[in-house]
C-alpha cells in the first residue's frame, strides 16, 4: 500500500484553481453566472433602482401597457409591473439564498455524522430523511405555514427542512466513498482525531457535488416559493413576489399579458442562469481527469 | 334567531360559491324507474366552485357545496318568497300557534320519499327533529334551540312545544331546521349510509358520486306533477374559477355558478350565454376583537368610526367585484323587514376629511394593526384595497392571509385583533342579520353591549312585526354608530349558463337554489 | 439480492411510521380544530364535544395515536372529519386518478425524452444537441403551472384541439377511450416536461458515456456492430441509470401534482390533501400522506432493484 508522504486530498489538491481556470470556458457557465449577478444586485438595490413604490394602489393607472413611464406598464392596481418585479426580486432570491443556507446547515452535517460514522447513527438519521423525503414537498410546506403562520421566514424554513434531505443523502454518499480513502486512513494512523478528519480532509471532497446540488437547491426554491405563492401560501399581500404577481396575473393574461410575462420570465432567467452556473460549475469541478485519476487510486488501493 | 352560513373557503383556494359535497358509495336501494336519458336534451353539467363534496344528510352539518346538492334531493317544510320576503308554504301546509309556546304543523299528504321508501308523514318530521337534539346536532344551537318537545299528533300533524315564545319560528326552525329525513330509511342505513346516498323528498335523487362528481337523476316519485324538467343533472366541483368559465365556453359544461366577476362584463355581451346577477343575501364586513387588547387604538368608537369613512365602498364594488355588489354600510338587506332605505349613511367613497377629523378627536395618530382574512380569493384582494384606504388616515394594515383552519382558530377563539370576513344569511328575517354579530353570546367581536343585548332578545320574542321593525331600526342605528362591525358590500350571486337553458330563476339565497324549472328550450 | 430486498421492504414499515408520526405531530401542533371550522361559529357546545368524541379528539395525543396506528394495522384508516366519508373509500377515488395522470405525464416525459436524448447523444453539438439542450433548459426553468397556463390558452383556447376540464368525469368516461385520455393531454405535458428535462439530460450523458467506452470502441473497430446496432447496445446499458430514474421520479409525481390538480379540477391526492390540510381533516392528512409515503418507497425500492436486476455489475 503506497503511503501518500502528505496528507492532503489528491481530488480536490490545487482542483480549486482548476477550477476557476476551468469555468471560463464554458461559456453559457459564464453568461449564467453573469446573469445571475446582475439579477441578484439589481434586486438587492431595488430600493434606490426601483422607479416606483410597488405597493402604492392608485386605481386610476391601473392596466396600462408598457410605456416610458411604466417600462413593463402597470397591474389591476394601479402598481408599477417593473418596480414590483425588482422587489419581488428581492424576495424571491432571498428565499432562495435562505433556503440553501437552511438546506446546508440542516443537510451537510447531517450527511456528514451519517456517512462518517456509519452503524446505527447511519441508520437512524437516514430513516429520519427518508422519511422527509417520503413527505409530499409542498404539502410539509403548506402544513408548516399553517403551523407557524404566514410569514416569509417560515416559507423558507418549511423549504430548507424539504431540502435538506436530498443534501444530507448525497453529503452522506459521497463521505462514504470519501472515508475508507487512504489518506483519512493516514490521517488516523497519524492520529488526527475524528473531528479535524471530517472536516478538513471529508468535507473539501465532499464540496463540488453539494455546490451543484446547491444551484439546484436554489432553483428548486425559487420555483417552489412560486408555488406556494400561486397557491396563496406564500409572500403575504401587498409585498410582492413573483410566484403571486403570476398568479394574481393570471385574471388579466387578455387584457394585460405584460402582468404575468414579466414574473414568469424573471423566473424563467434566474432559473437558466442558476443551471447553466450549476452545469460549468459541474464540469470545472468534476472533469473526466478527475475521475479517472480516483479509479486509479482505488485500484491501487486493492 | 339568526341563522346564517360563513361561506367557506373551504377548498383551500377557492372563489366563493357551492362546490358540491357528494359522500357517495353508491348505495341504491332499489333505482325505481331510472329514466332513459339522452332523448334530446336533458341533461345538465354544472360547474360548481370548491373541491369536494361533503356530507349530504341534512341531520349533519353540510358544507354550502352540499347544500346546493342537498336542497335538489330534498324540499323543504317552507321555502322563502324572495320578492315578498315571506315564509310559503311547502311541504308543511299549514302551521299554527294556539298558544306562546306551541306550534302545530299541518304537513303535506301525499308527498313520497325516493326509492320506494313510502309517504311522509308526521313520523318523519318528529324523528328528523328529535334525531338532532339527540345527536346534539349542529342545528341544536341554531334553527332547533327553541324546541323543547316535538311529537306527532296524528299522520300529518306534528305538535313542536317551545322552552320561550319564539317569533322567528316559521322563517328560522322551520325554514333552516325544515330538511325532512325519511325515518325508515335512515333507520335502515344508517347515519353514515344516509349521508352518502340520502334518501330525500326533492325533485331529484342520488345516482351517483365520483372523486368531485356528483349525478342527480329526475325522481319518479316527486310530488309535484311536471317537475323536474331535467333528466339527469351533473355536478362537477371546479376550484379555479378561471378554469370552470372556460369550460363553460368551450362546451365542457353547461351551467356555472361563481364565475369571476371580471369576466361577467365580457360574457354579458357575448350570446351564447346567459348572465343572471341577483343582489345575494351576503356581505363583507370588517370586524375588530373588542375582547382584546383594552388599550388598542380601535377600541375607541371614534376610531372605527374613521375607518368606515376612509372605506371608498364604491371602489370596492369595482375594483374587486367589477360592479357586481352594492355598496352598504349596514347589516339588513333590501326587502328585508326592518330595511331602511337609504342604504348607505357613510359617503359611498369615502370622506377622508371626516376620517381624519375623527381621528384627530379620537386623538389617534395612527396604528398599526393586524388584520386578518382566510382563504377566499375575493376577500384577499379586497383586504389590500382597504389596506391602502386606511393607510391614508395613518394606519397600518398588517394583513395576515391565513388558511381556514389557522384562521378559524383565531377568528372563533377571538385571539385576533382585526379581521375581514364575509357571511351568508339563510333566513329572510333580520335576526339572521344581527343576533349573531352583535348579542354578546353570539358574536366572534366581543362586542359587550347589554343595552344591544337587550333590543336583540326583545326582537325574537317580540311577536308584532310592528314593534319588531322599530326594534332593528334602532339596532341598525346603533350599529351605524358604534360600528362593532364595518359592512362593505352585499355581492350578488352569479350564474352563467347557456343561451338555451330556461326556466332557471335565481335568488339571492344562492344554495338553495333549485334546478327542477330549468329545462332545455 | 433477496437479502437485500428483505431489508429494503422490512424497512418500510418502519420508515412509514416516522412519516405518520412526522404527520401526526405537525398537523396536531397546528393551529385550528377541525371540529370548529366543520360545526362553524353558531352551534352549541354539546354538539362540538359530541364530534370530539366521536373523533376521539378528547383524548390525549399519544392516545390518539396509539388509537390510529392500531386501527391501521387492521386496514381501518378512519373517516374524514369534513366530508364524513371514510379515508378508505376517498383514496379509491383519488389514488386511481394521481395514478392516472403520474403515468400519463410519464408516457410523455419517455416520449419526448428517449428519441431526444438518443439523438443528442448520437449527433453531438449538431443542431439537434444545442435543440435538446434548450429543450430540457427550459423544461427546468417554467414552473409548471406557468406552462400549463401557457398551454391552455394555446391548445384550449385558441386552437380548441384539447379539452380543460374532464379528468375522471364519467362523461368523458362513457364517450370513450379516446375521449377519457383527451383531458389529460394538457396536465400531462405540464406536469411531465420537468421530468422530460431530467430524463433527456440523463440519457444524453448515459448514452455518451457508454458510447465512449472502450468496449464499444472495440466493437466498432472490429466491425462488427453498424450504426443501429451500436446504438441498440448502448442504449441497453445506458438505460440503466435511466429506467431507475424514471421509477424514482414516477414515485415523486403524486407528491408534486398539487398546482397541476387546482387548475385543471383534477380529483386527485394532492388537492385532497391540500384541503385537508387547511380544513384540518387529521384523519385524511394521516392517511393521504401514509399512501403517497409508501407508493414512494416503494417506487424507490422498485428503482433499486431493477438497477440490481439490469446493470450486471451490481450485486448486493
Amino acid at each position: 500500500m503506497a503511503v501518500p508522504n502528505r496528507i492532503s486530498s489528491p481530488r480536490f489538491a490545487g482542483s480549486i484553481v482548476l477550477a476557476a481556470r476551468q469555468f471560463p470556458r464554458h461559456r453559457a457557465a459564464m453568461i449564467g453566472l453573469v446573469c445571475l449577478v446582475l439579477i441578484c444586485l439589481i434586486s438587492a438595490l431595488a430600493p434606490y433602482v426601483a422607479p416606483y413604490d410597488p405597493i402604492q394602489i392608485k386605481l386610476s393607472a391601473k392596466l396600462k401597457p408598457p410605456s416610458f413611464e411604466h417600462w413593463m406598464g402597470t397591474d389591476h392596481f394601479g402598481r408599477d409591473v417593473l418596480s414590483r418585479l425588482l422587489w419581488g426580486g428581492r424576495t424571491s432570491l432571498g428565499v432562495g439564498l435562505l433556503v440553501v443556507g437552511f438546506a446546508f446547515v440542516l443537510g451537510v452535517p447531517l450527511g456528514l455524522i451519517s456517512g462518517y460514522f456509519g452503524g446505527k447513527v447511519d441508520n437512524l438519521i437516514m430513516r429520519l430523511v427518508d422519511a422527509l423525503l417520503t413527505f409530499p414537498p409542498l404539502l410539509l410546506a403548506v402544513a408548516l405555514v399553517g403551523l407557524l403562520g404566514p410569514d416569509i421566514q417560515n416559507v423558507m424554513l418549511a423549504l430548507g427542512i424539504v431540502q435538506a434531505p436530498v443534501l444530507a443523502r448525497m453529503v452522506r454518499g459521497s463521505t462514504l466513498a470519501v472515508r475508507e480513502d487512504l489518506y483519512v486512513m493516514a490521517a488516523r494512523a497519524l492520529g488526527a482525531g475524528p473531528g479535524r478528519i471530517v472536516l478538513s480532509h471529508l468535507l473539501r471532497n465532499v464540496m463540488s457535488p453539494i455546490v451543484v446540488q446547491l444551484t439546484i437547491v436554489f432553483a428548486a426554491a425559487v420555483v417552489a416559493e412560486a408555488s406556494l405563492s400561486f397557491l396563496g401560501f406564500g409572500t403575504q399581500p401587498p409585498n410582492p413576489s413573483w410566484g403571486r404577481d403570476m398568479s394574481e396575473a393570471r385574471r388579466f393574461l387578455g387584457d394585460a399579458p405584460w402582468m404575468f410575462m414579466a414574473p414568469t420570465g424573471a423566473i424563467m432567467l434566474c432559473v437558466l442562469s442558476i443551471n447553466f452556473m450549476g452545469d460549468g460549475l459541474r464540469d470545472a469541478l468534476d472533469p473526466r481527469a478527475w475521475r479517472t485519476r480516483r479509479t486509479v487510486a482505488a485500484g491501487e488501493r486493492r | 334567531m339568526s341563522k346564517f352560513i360563513r361561506t367557506t373557503g373551504a377548498q383551500g383556494i377557492t372563489r366563493r360559491g357551492f362546490g358540491v359535497g357528494a359522500i357517495g358509495a353508491g348505495l341504491l336501494l332499489g333505482t325505481g324507474r331510472a329514466p332513459a336519458i339522452a332523448q334530446g336534451k336533458r341533461d345538465l353539467r354544472v360547474g360548481v366552485w370548491g373541491g369536494e363534496f361533503g356530507n349530504l344528510s341534512p341531520v349533519i352539518r353540510f358544507d354550502i357545496q352540499g347544500g346546493l346538492i342537498l336542497y335538489n334531493i330534498f324540499d323543504g317544510l317552507v321555502k322563502i318568497n324572495f320578492e315578498k320576503h315571506t315564509i310559503e308554504p311547502m311541504l308543511a301546509l299549514e302551521w299554527a300557534n294556539p298558544d306562546l309556546l306551541t306550534w302545530r304543523i299541518k304537513l303535506r299528504e301525499g308527498v313520497k320519499w325516493q326509492k320506494g321508501y313510502g309517504e311522509m308523514t308526521a313520523e318523519d318530521l318528529a324523528y328528523t327533529w328529535n334525531f338532532h337534539l339527540e345527536s346534539k346536532s349542529f342545528q341544536v344551537g341554531t334553527a332547533l334551540f327553541p324546541i323543547d318537545t316535538v311529537k306527532a299528533d296524528g299522520k300529518y300533524v306534528v305538535e313542536v312545544k317551545t322552552k320561550q315564545p319564539f317569533g322567528a319560528f316559521p322563517g328560522v326552525t322551520m325554514g333552516y331546521g325544515g330538511n325532512v329525513i325519511s325515518a325508515k330509511a335512515h333507520k335502515e342505513m344508517g347515519n353514515q349510509a344516509y349521508s352518502a346516498t340520502p334518501v330525500g323528498n326533492g325533485p331529484f335523487q342520488i345516482e351517483s358520486k365520483k372523486g368531485t362528481e356528483i349525478t342527480l337523476v329526475k325522481n319518479p316519485d316527486y310530488w309535484r306533477p311536471g317537475f323536474p324538467k331535467l333528466d339527469k343533472v351533473v355536478y362537477r366541483a371546479i376550484p379555479d374559477s378561471t378554469t370552470r368559465l372556460q369550460a363553460l365556453q368551450k362546451g365542457e359544461l353547461d351551467f356555472v355558478t361563481h364565475p369571476d366577476p371580471k369576466e361577467v362584463g365580457a360574457m354579458r355581451k357575448n350570446t351564447n350565454f346567459v348572465v343572471k346577477s341577483t343582489p345575494g343575501w351576503e356581505w363583507d364586513f370588517q370586524q375588530f376583537n373588542l375582547k382584546g387588547k383594552p388599550d388598542a387604538a380601535y377600541q375607541n368608537k371614534l376610531v372605527r368610526q374613521a375607518i368606515s369613512y376612509a372605506i371608498d365602498r364604491e371602489a370596492i364594488v369595482n375594483e374587486i367585484y367589477y360592479g357586481e355588489a352594492i355598496a352598504t354600510d349596514n347589516q339588513i338587506p333590501a326587502g328585508y323587514m326592518g330595511y331602511r332605505g337609504p342604504m348607505l349613511r357613510y359617503p359611498k367613497n369615502g370622506d377622508l376629511k371626516k376620517a381624519k377629523e375623527l381621528m384627530a378627536q379620537a386623538g389617534v395618530k395612527g396604528y398599526e394593526v393586524e388584520v386578518i382574512t382566510s382563504d377566499k380569493d375575493w376577500l384577499r384582494k379586497e383586504l389590500e384595497l382597504v389596506a391602502a384606504m386606511v393607510s391614508q388616515i395613518g394606519i397600518t394594515y398588517k394583513i395576515k392571509n391565513m388558511d381556514m383552519g389557522g384562521y378559524n382558530n383565531l377568528w372563533l377563539n377571538q385571539r385576533y385583533e382585526q379581521a375581514l370576513e364575509d357571511i351568508t344569511l339563510v333566513a329572510p328575517d333580520p335576526d339572521a342579520t344581527s343576533w349573531w354579530f352583535l348579542h354578546s353570546k353570539g358574536t366572534t367581536s366581543g362586542y359587550n353591549v347589554p343595552a344591544m343585548d337587550a333590543m336583540l332578545d326583545g326582537a325574537r320574542t317580540e311577536l308584532d312585526q310592528g314593534k319588531r321593525q322599530s326594534i332593528y331600526h334602532k339596532i341598525v342605528d346603533t350599529t351605524l354608530e358604534e360600528c362593532p362591525l364595518i359592512y362593505h358590500c352585499n355581492t350578488n350571486n352569479i350564474q352563467i349558463y347557456n343561451k338555451n337553458l330556461k326556466g332557471f330563476v335565481p335568488t339571492p339565497q344562492e344554495y338553495t337554489e333549485k334546478l327542477d324549472t330549468v329545462e332545455w328550450g | 439480492m433477496w437479502y437485500y430486498l428483505g431489508r429494503r421492504l422490512i424497512q418500510v414499515p418502519l420508515v412509514l411510521i416516522v412519516v405518520s408520526l412526522m404527520t401526526f405531530l405537525i398537523t396536531r401542533a397546528t393551529p385550528g380544530d377541525p371540529v370548529q371550522i366543520m360545526l362553524g361559529m353558531q352551534t352549541s357546545p354539546e354538539a362540538a364535544a359530541a364530534m370530539r368524541a366521536e373523533f376521539n379528539l378528547d383524548r390525549p395525543l399519544p392516545v390518539q395515536y396509539g388509537l390510529w396506528i392500531a386501527k391501521v394495522a387492521t386496514g381501518d384508516l378512519g373517516r374524514s372529519i369534513r366530508l364524513n366519508d371514510t379515508v378508505t373509500s376517498l383514496l379509491a377515488e383519488r389514488f386511481p386518478v394521481s395514478l392516472q395522470l403520474a403515468l400519463a405525464a410519464m408516457v410523455f416525459a419517455l416520449v419526448v425524452s428517449i428519441p431526444l436524448g438518443v439523438i443528442a447523444a448520437l449527433r453531438r453539438n449538431s443542431w439537434i444537441d444545442y435543440l435538446c439542450t434548450g429543450y430540457t433548459v427550459v423544461g427546468f426553468a417554467v414552473p409548471n403551472f406557468g406552462l400549463a397556463l401557457v398551454l391552455i390558452y394555446v391548445f384550449s383556447i385558441k386552437l380548441d384541439w384539447l379539452p380543460i376540464t374532464g379528468i375522471g368525469s364519467s362523461e368523458a368516461a362513457a364517450a370513450g377511450f379516446w375521449s377519457y385520455i383527451k383531458p389529460f393531454m394538457i396536465p400531462a405535458i405540464a406536469l411531465g416536461t420537468l421530468q422530460t428535462a431530467m430524463l433527456t439530460r440523463l440519457l444524453r450523458s448515459s448514452m455518451i458515456d457508454v458510447l465512449s467506452q472502450d468496449y464499444m470502441r472495440t466493437a466498432r473497430a472490429k466491425g462488427l456492430l453498424p450504426g443501429t446496432i451500436v446504438v441498440v447496445h448502448a442504449l441497453k446499458n445506458a438505460m440503466i441509470p435511466f429506467i431507475t430514474m424514471v421509477a424514482v421520479q414516477f414515485g415523486y409525481m403524486i407528491g408534486i401534482q398539487v398546482t397541476i390538480e387546482y387548475i385543471f379540477a383534477v380529483p386527485g391526492m394532492g388537492s385532497a390533501v391540500l384541503n385537508a390540510v387547511v380544513n384540518r381533516d387529521f384523519p385524511v392528512i394521516q392517511g393521504f400522506t401514509l399512501v403517497i409515503s409508501a407508493f414512494f418507497l416503494f417506487a424507490n425500492i422498485t428503482a433499486d432493484m431493477l438497477y440490481a436486476l439490469l446493470d450486471p455489475r451490481i450485486r448486493y
